[in-house]
């Protein structure tokens, strides 16, 4: 079952005078085709101003495709009459956490989602209980939330999500702001909801750390689909990757420099165990 | 001693809404100095400190106790010019692009000189020089800032600050939000300037990979106190404690010590890739023979 679906998916951002004359047109999509199954855990890879967040926003519906189709659990974002059920399907969250808080209290503001949908309050709180054990906030529910670490916000923010109930979460440089502990901490938890709650995830990142254990990655430069394919498969690519203005892992760089330097190592090498490993066979 | 540093800091505590039930001591008995022409990293978690400490250097909050001396003079000293201080420090905030305002690049670098009521040639070239050392190409001088890509615009910013001349530039995350190359380019850029003004340069950064690769000093701040302060080599030596106060080494220091624990000698733990590269293949020749 896919969970997104696009096809041939462009968008056009029109720039315009004070006039309303049209100055210029940038295609900040252009020409995407992309299957993303339920269940899965996929990264969305480009440097700045490479189109990943216009297709974010595409897929909650925020930005309607300009040509091309684009399905998100089997509804078509270009019909108006299914645009709540679609941003219920696909919950965003956004890069900067204190602008998705809103409630003085944790637990209230994790239940502002469901509240809007019309949920009864037994269900609600149900809910909110649920989320919070989820994203691993329970303790928190009754603390206000500007006294939490970026990480923490993140992490209330992606419940509040959670408590939609949504098949799937768009994650918008969710970890940009944060120091490494903050990112270690949202990372796991998307992974974790990705693994016990079968939420569909995409993620979009600078960090290539942070994708390493994704199913599936896919590079975008210029509003278009560059490379895709396992970690693995695409991080073998290093001087692909940095003409994408991209970068590897630490240990992947420093074993396809070594490879360079003529040493016999494995392609595409993502972790300090698998690094660790070639070099325990070369030795024998 | 301290008519010779650029920056002296001594014994100083900073309490944030002293008296009320949100009493904060954000600074504990901090006590730095920092010569002319260091590269320095400063790295800590989320409420370490580490952005109320380079508030007090450019005199935006005022310690609750202690002094800091700037070129041997006492900045809490009546007679103390504040705003020459302010020239003097300049200090880039995280995402400096939102403080863009003019309606053409040049306008708005221009604003800070204008301000220090510089004659109008030397603010000119002084507009030039940093727009130049930033690397903004010249066909942008006139355009609007607003045009330009997310990282053109931070570089818009940093050269507003550069064309003050201070002689300690302070920069709190100036890659929080770049793709990888542009984090490349700002921070050889800034690398570049350090070198070439041979200005004093502190770096805020969440990234230990970037600080490991560029600076001379690292200062770590935890709960309000320093608690590292030396090489980079000499810090990320204590991977353990930093994971403990919620930062980490680089990736290739926790590489190192794993090969180091299988049985490969290398000679040191390595912080940079570039480092463990040559460490490596030091001790892929011994094995071959």
């Amino acid at each position: 079952m896919e969970m997104i679906e696009a096809k041939n998916l462009a968008y056009e951002y029109i720039r315009r005078d004070e006039e309303g004359n049209v100055e210029g047109i940038t295609r900040a999509v252009d020409g995407v085709t992309l299957d993303v199954k339920a269940g899965d855990f996929v990264a969305i890879l480009g440097h700045n101003g490479s189109g990943k967040s216009t297709i974010a926003k595409q897929i909650n519906a925020i930005l309607e495709p300009t040509e091309g189709t684009l399905y998100v659990n089997g509804m078509n974002t270009a019909e108006p009459e299914h645009l709540w059920d679609i941003r219920q399907s696909a919950g965003m969250v956004f890069q900067n956490p204190d602008n998705q808080i809103i409630a003085s209290v944790v637990e209230e503001d994790v239940a502002f989602g469901p509240e809007n949908l019309g949920i009864p309050t037994e269900e609600i709180w149900k809910r909110v209980e649920e989320s919070l054990s989820a994203v691993g906030m329970t303790e928190y529910r009754s603390h206000s939330p500007n006294k939490l670490s970026g990480g923490q916000k993140q992490r209330v923010a992606i419940a509040g999500i959670m408590a939609m109930r949504p098949r799937c979460i768009v994650l918008d440089e969710p970890t940009a702001m944060l120091d490494p502990d903050g990112r270690k901490e949202v990372l796991r938890t998307l992974h974790e909801l990705n693994r016990a709650e079968h939420v569909t995830i995409l993620l979009i990142t600078h960090y290539m750390d942070e994708v390493i254990h994704a199913d599936k990655v896919i590079v975008m430069d210029d509003g278009k689909i560059v490379m895709q394919g396992t970690p693995r498969e695409v991080f073998s690519h290093v001087e692909e990757l940095k003409a994408h203005r991209l970068d590897v892992p630490q240990v992947t760089e420093l074993a396809y420099e070594l490879q360079k330097e003529g040493m016999p190592l494995p392609d595409g090498i993502l972790t300090i165990k698998e690094f660790t490993e070639a070099i325990e066979a070369l030795k024998a | 001693m301290r008519g010779t540093m650029a920056i002296y800091i001594d014994h100083l505590n900073y309490i944030y809404s002293q008296g009320t039930a949100y009493e904060k001591h954000a600074l504990k008995d901090v006590c730095l100095e920092i010569p002319d022409g260091q590269f320095i990293g400063l790295i800590g978690h989320t409420g370490s400190g580490k952005s109320t400490l380079i508030q007090h250097l450019n005199g935006l909050l005022k310690a609750t106790s202690g002094i800091i001396y700037f070129n041997g003079r006492d900045i809490y000293d009546e007679d103390f010019s504040m705003k020459e201080l302010r020239s003097k420090v300049g200090l880039v905030f995280q995402y400096p692009e939102h403080q863009l305002f003019e309606t053409t690049i040049v306008k708005d670098v221009e604003f800070g000189p204008k301000n220090q009521k510089l004659p109008q040639l030397e603010v000119q070239l002084r507009t030039f020089e940093a727009i130049k050392m930033v690397g903004i190409p010249e066909e942008l001088y006139d355009a609007s800032p607003f045009e330009l890509s997310g990282g053109q615009k931070r570089r818009v910013a940093i050269a507003g600050v550069l064309a003050m001349k201070p002689e300690v530039l302070i920069l709190d995350e100036p890659t929080a939000g770049l793709d990888p190359m542009g984090r490349d380019e700002i921070l050889e850029q800034i690398a570049h300037i350090q070198k070439e003004r041979k200005i004093t340069v502190i770096l805020v950064s969440h990234s230990m990979e970037d600080v490991a690769k560029y600076v001379d000093r690292l200062i770590v701040m935890d709960h309000g106190s320093v608690r590292f302060d030396g090489t980079p080599k000499e810090v990320f030596a204590h991977s353990r404690e930093l994971e403990g106060i919620g930062l980490a080494a680089p990736q290739v220091t926790y590489l190192s010590h794993a090969l180091r624990e299988q049985g490969v000698p290398l000679d040191e733990d390595a912080t940079t890739v570039e480092e463990a590269k040559e460490l490596l293949l030091a001790w892929w020749k011994r094995e071959k023979v």
